[in-house]
């Protein structure tokens, strides 16, 4: 069955490549798992669709909403302006803003695309007018706006857990680490490459000036800032499950961007609810049909055979870990962050909990490589949106991101993959590990 | 038509966040929860889903990779492989249909309803049947422009 199982694969990959949309190629795997390998289709379509109605499903829509309906209401610029007062005056401090403006995003609409929606066209012009150069600045908020999918709370994350049955809880915590020290590597990275910038530096305030803009800033990024205390504060008080706590910020996100940052009006807030939608619809499609292969895949066993197989070649928990790092970079350039997770997790999981790693860790280790999958080509969506909205060629963009990459994603998947404190140590703390 | 599916996309999916906020109130700050709206709220729920995917699929917006395209040069390349990708979608499409024709037939035969509304369940089922139907049909009107663009290359596809 196995072979079946990987020609199933085969056919996806080919499907993907050809440039057939993602529901279709798991379809199209699907095929081949009816076909050659007489797996039952009846009751799947009824089991899928009956997954698609769980309520943990639910906050993936919520949170995309409230992050569309936040990246289209202003509220990006009033978070950069209130970093902007802390470390705008550094020589390669708006490049620090951007990386933390776009984790602060993250904690706001728990995906990749918002950063570099949300904070690409106010920042990339405003680091080119400083001496940034503008293929740099767009790699740089390409790269930080994937910090969404590790800084809580994550759709990858809700994935994750819904799939492999883990505390969606200690899965936002476990990605937390591995997730401000990306955001200290971009940041340590751009203060290090900023020094050969001819860049023109914005003045430094002090005293009462200093503390009058940080008042007035600081007032004007209060509802932005309470909405990660409202989600997170709700859900790790106890009081909230994830779902409800992204239905409390849609809720709280349309009067903020409607009567506070006022980039809300009717026709904009359509606009953000279709596009939503839309995204919602194309994610879940693909989660049904993903959802399903994966299912058929867990019903004839073919993890345990992958645990199996490898085993039989080696069972040196460094190589091994090594080898799924890197299977999991190539699947990052290959499909995007959410298909990576539905098809691989239940697949490695038994091979990582054999070789002594827990579901928690593993969480992180998939949470950072899918990230990173978000800027590597082929599949490289969010760079190649952040290209078009810094308006620089692709072919521009790849070598800054690469360097960003090599110094800042590789380092922690490394050290999330080897050092399991760095992912286990917050949800030990809170009691979920 | 475009403003009209903005509409109707925007009202499900603020009616399914309104939907949520409102349990979050009656159970936690009234602790007065409301019999049956979790099962409620499933049906727009589902229906957001598919309407999302349909409306994807009409503005050709579903995920890709891609990766082919980035070593094609001429337009006529790109229709070629566009219409390649559009007939194995079609084909995917039309055997996903069947088996969503499948669960409909159950779905009619058992006359499910939901536990604590009775509602039936056949009103959320439909969802997937319609759905795969009509992004079938967008499918093909896909196929028939990438195929006008294959066989007259002058034009360029999007």
């Amino acid at each position: 069955m196995i072979e079946v199982a990987l020609l199933s694969v085969v056919v996806l990959v080919i499907l993907l490549t050809l440039g057939v949309p993602l529901p279709y190629c798991f379809g199209g795997g699907l095929m081949v798992m009816y076909f050659a390998g007489d797996v039952f289709m009846k009751g799947n379509m009824l089991w899928g669709f009956q997954q698609l109605g769980n309520p943990v499903l639910l906050a993936i829509p919520l949170f995309v909403l409230a992050g569309t309906i936040m990246s289209v209401s202003g509220i990006a610029a009033s978070l950069l302006n209130f970093v902007n007062i802390f470390v705008g005056h550094l020589r390669g401090g708006l490049g620090v803003v951007a990386t933390i403006s776009c984790a602060l995003i993250g904690a706001i609409s728990g995906s990749g695309l918002t950063g570099v929606a949300a904070i690409g066209p106010l920042l990339i012009p405003e680091m080119e007018k400083q001496g940034y150069p503008r293929a740099y600045a767009t790699a740089l908020i390409a790269n930080a706006s994937l910090l969404g999918l590790l800084i809580p709370p994550s759709v990858t994350m809700i994935v994750y857990g819904w799939v492999t049955d883990t505390s969606i809880l200690a899965c936002f915590l476990a990605t937390l680490g591995p997730g401000l020290l990306i955001m200290t590597s971009f940041s340590s990275v751009n203060l290090w490459l900023a020094r050969k910038f001819p860049l023109i530096l914005a003045p430094r305030l002090e005293g009462a000036e200093f503390k009058a803009e940080v008042k007035s800033r600081g007032i004007k990024a209060t509802p932005a800032l309470l909405m990660p205390v409202i989600i997170l504060g709700g859900i790790y008080g106890g009081i909230m499950t994830p779902t409800e706590a992204a239905a409390v910020a849609v809720i709280y996100a349309i009067p903020v961007g409607f009567l506070i940052y006022k980039g809300l009006d009717f026709k904009t807030f359509i606009g953000a609810g279709k596009e939503a939608s839309t995204s919602v619809g194309t994610i879940m499609l693909m989660i049904l049909f993903s959802m399903i292969l994966s299912q058929m895949f867990v019903l004839e066993s073919i993890p345990q055979a992958i645990v199996e197989s490898i085993f039989s070649v080696t069972d040196n928990k460094v190589l091994l870990l090594i080898l799924i790092n890197i299977l999991l970079f190539l699947v990052g350039m290959i499909v995007n962050d959410v298909t990576a997770i539905i098809l691989i997790a239940p697949l490695l999981l038994p091979l990582m909990e054999a070789i002594g790693i827990s579901p928690i860790q593993f969480a992180a280790i998939m949470g950072v490589n899918t990230a990173m999958g978000g800027v590597t080509p082929p599949y490289a969506s969010i760079l190649y949106l952040g290209a078009r909205i810094g308006k620089v060629p692709v072919t521009q963009v790849i070598r800054p991101a690469m360097l960003l990459i090599v110094t800042g994603y590789l380092p922690v998947v490394f050290l999330t993959s080897f050092w399991g404190d760095l992912s286990l140590f917050l949800p030990r703390f809170f009691g979920y590990a | 038509m475009n403003r009209f599916v903005s509409i109707l996309l925007t009202t499900m999916i603020c009616l399914v966040a309104l939907g949520q906020f409102v349990q979050v109130i009656t159970r936690y700050v009234l602790e007065i929860p409301v019999m049956g709206l979790e099962e409620s709220l499933l049906y727009p729920t589902l229906w957001l889903y598919m309407l999302g995917a349909m409306n994807a699929s009409r503005e050709n917006t579903h995920i890709k990779a891609n990766v082919l395209e980035i070593f094609l040069k001429t337009p006529r390349q790109h229709a070629i492989l566009a219409v390649i990708a559009e007939f194995c979608s079609l084909v995917i499409a039309g055997w996903l249909t069947y088996w969503a024709w499948d669960f409909m037939r159950y779905s009619l035969r058992v006359g499910k309803e939901s536990p604590t509304l009775y509602i039936p369940t056949i009103f959320v089922d439909a969802a997937l049947l319609i759905g795969m139907a009509v992004m079938m049909l967008y499918t093909i009107m896909h196929l028939v422009k990438h195929l006008k663009a294959a066989m007259n290359p002058v034009e360029t596809t999007s």
